[in-house]
C-alpha cells in the first residue's frame, strides 16, 4: 500500500509540477505548445508539484479508507532517507555551498575553503532520521514517548526545521528580509513552531488520560 | 539507541517547547545580527550559480574579438557546443529563435565552440546551415572550457546583467520554452 501511495504521489507530483510551471509561464508555451512535454527537468515548479502530490496522496488515502496521519507516519522513514540523499547530492554537485571559513575542516570549493555545508546537511538529516526512526508502535522514535497517529510526521517536520535553522547559518547564499533577517531561517522557525504545537497535541502524557486530542479526528 | 527522558508530563512538554522555540529564535536573530555577512558582498569568480562568470576574450568565427566582461549590462546566455554534438544541433534553432525575440531588449547569446575538439570548417558549416546570427566564438586551446569546468556538451550558463551566473544547465537539448522563460527572467534585471 505504501508503494502505491508513493507511486501516486510521485506521478501526480511530476505532472502537477510541470502543469503549474506551464500555467505560470503561458507565453513561453503558447509559442511552442509541444514544449509542455519537453524533457527539461528545469521546466518544473517544485511547490506546485509538492502541493499536487500531497493532494493526490490525501485523496488516494481517503478513497482507500486510510487515515492520512497513519499514512504520513509510515512515509516518514522514506522521507528521512530522501533528506540524507539530498545532502549527498548537494555534496556531489558542489551546490548549497557554505561560507568561506578558516576552520580545519573547511572544504576547498569554488576557489576558497568553505564550511562543508553539504556534509552538515547530510549529518543533520541522518541525525533527524535516527531520532525519528520508528522503534516501537505508538512511540515517538528514540524518545520513546507515547504518541498518537500523525505525531511521527509532525515530529519529523519539527526536527527537520530545527536542522534547517542550524544549516542556514553556514550557507553562503541566503535571501534576507529587511536586509538582515535570513528568510530561510524565519520560515523554518515558523514550521518548527507549528510542528512543536502539533506534536504536543499528539503526545500521550503520563498525567493525562489516553484519548484523542480535542478537535483532532484524523491526524 | 534509546534516550531515556523519563515520563513526559504536559508541563514538561511545555517547558521543552518553550526552550526549543526560544533557543531557535535567539539563534536566528543572533547569527543574523552578529554572524558573517552573506557572500553576495564578497562575490568571487567561479563557473557556479551565484558567482561572477569567469571572464574571457575569444575570437569569433569572423575573426572579431569578443570579451565577456564587455557584455555587462546585458543578459547573457553562454552556450558551450560542438558541431558533432547531437543535442547541440537540436537546441540551436531554439537559441536562434529566442535571440531574435529578445535581442532588442538586451539579451545576448554567446556560443562558445570547443574548437580544440572541432574544426573551423565544421563549425562554420553548422552556423551557416542553421542561420545563426548571434556571436560564435572559438575556444581554440580549450582554456575557456577548462575555466568553466565543462564536462558535458551542451552546457549553458545564464548570466544576469551584473555578470552573475543565475543558473547552469548541463546537457540538452534545451527547449524553446526553457530558454524563453530564463531569458524573460534575466531581462527583468535589464529593463
Amino acid at each position: 500500500m505504501i508503494d502505491n501511495i508513493t507511486l501516486v504521489g510521485l506521478l501526480v507530483g511530476i505532472v502537477g509540477g510541470r502543469a503549474s510551471y506551464v500555467l505560470q509561464n503561458l507565453p513561453a508555451f503558447t509559442r511552442a505548445p509541444l514544449n509542455i512535454i519537453a524533457l527539461n527537468p528545469e521546466l518544473f515548479d517544485v511547490w506546485g508539484g509538492l502541493l499536487a502530490a500531497a493532494l493526490a496522496v490525501l485523496i488516494y488515502t481517503q478513497r482507500k479508507g486510510l487515515g492520512w496521519a497513519e499514512t504520513f507516519d509510515a512515509l516518514m522513514p522514506a522521507a528521512a532517507v530522501v533528506m540524507v540523499g539530498l545532502g549527498l547530492s548537494h555534496l556531489a554537485a558542489g551546490s548549497a555551498y557554505g561560507r568561506p571559513t578558516d576552520l580545519p575542516w573547511g572544504l576547498n570549493l569554488w576557489g576558497v575553503p568553505r564550511h562543508p555545508t553539504q556534509v552538515y546537511e547530510t549529518l543533520l538529516a541522518l541525525g533527524v532520521g535516527i531520532l525519528i526512526w520508528p522503534r516501537e508502535a505508538g512511540k515517538l522514535g528514540v524518545f520513546g514517548w507515547g504518541v498518537r497517529p500523525g505525531g511521527v510526521f509532525w515530529g519529523f517536520l519539527a526536527l527537520s526545521a530545527l536542522a534547517r535553522i542550524v544549516l542556514e547559518t553556514f550557507l553562503a547564499e541566503q535571501t534576507l528580509w529587511l536586509g538582515w533577517l535570513p528568510a530561510g531561517q524565519v520560515i523554518a522557525w515558523g514550521i518548527l513552531a507549528v510542528g512543536v504545537f502539533a506534536v504536543g497535541r499528539r503526545l500521550v502524557f503520563v498525567d493525562e488520560p489516553l484519548s484523542e486530542p480535542t478537535g483532532v479526528t484524523n491526524g | 539507541m534509546k534516550i531515556t527522558l523519563g515520563p513526559l508530563t504536559r508541563k514538561g512538554w511545555r517547558w521543552i517547547s518553550a526552550v526549543v522555540l526560544t533557543a531557535a529564535a535567539l539563534w536566528v536573530v543572533g547569527t543574523a545580527q552578529f554572524g558573517p555577512k552573506t557572500e553576495a558582498a564578497e562575490r568571487s569568480t567561479a563557473p557556479q550559480e551565484g558567482f561572477s562568470a569567469p571572464g574571457f576574450t575569444l575570437n569569433t568565427l569572423d575573426q572579431d574579438s569578443l570579451t565577456l566582461e564587455d557584455l555587462r549590462g546585458q543578459a547573457v546566455i553562454l552556450n558551450f557546443w560542438a558541431s558533432w554534438c547531437p543535442p547541440c544541433q537540436e537546441e540551436m534553432p531554439a537559441m536562434q529563435s529566442v535571440y531574435e525575440t529578445f535581442a532588442d531588449q538586451g539579451l545576448q547569446i554567446v556560443a562558445v565552440n570547443l574548437a580544440f575538439q572541432d574544426s573551423t570548417e565544421a563549425a562554420q558549416n553548422f552556423v551557416d546551415t542553421l542561420g545563426l546570427t548571434f556571436p560564435v566564438v572559438m575556444d581554440e586551446d580549450g582554456e575557456v572550457a577548462r575555466q568553466y569546468r565543462i564536462s558535458a556538451l551542451p552546457t549553458t550558463f545564464f548570466i544576469d546583467a551584473d555578470g552573475v551566473i543565475q543558473e547552469v544547465v548541463m546537457g540538452g537539448p534545451l527547449s524553446d520554452a526553457l530558454l524563453y522563460t530564463r531569458a524573460e527572467s534575466l531581462l527583468e534585471g535589464v529593463r
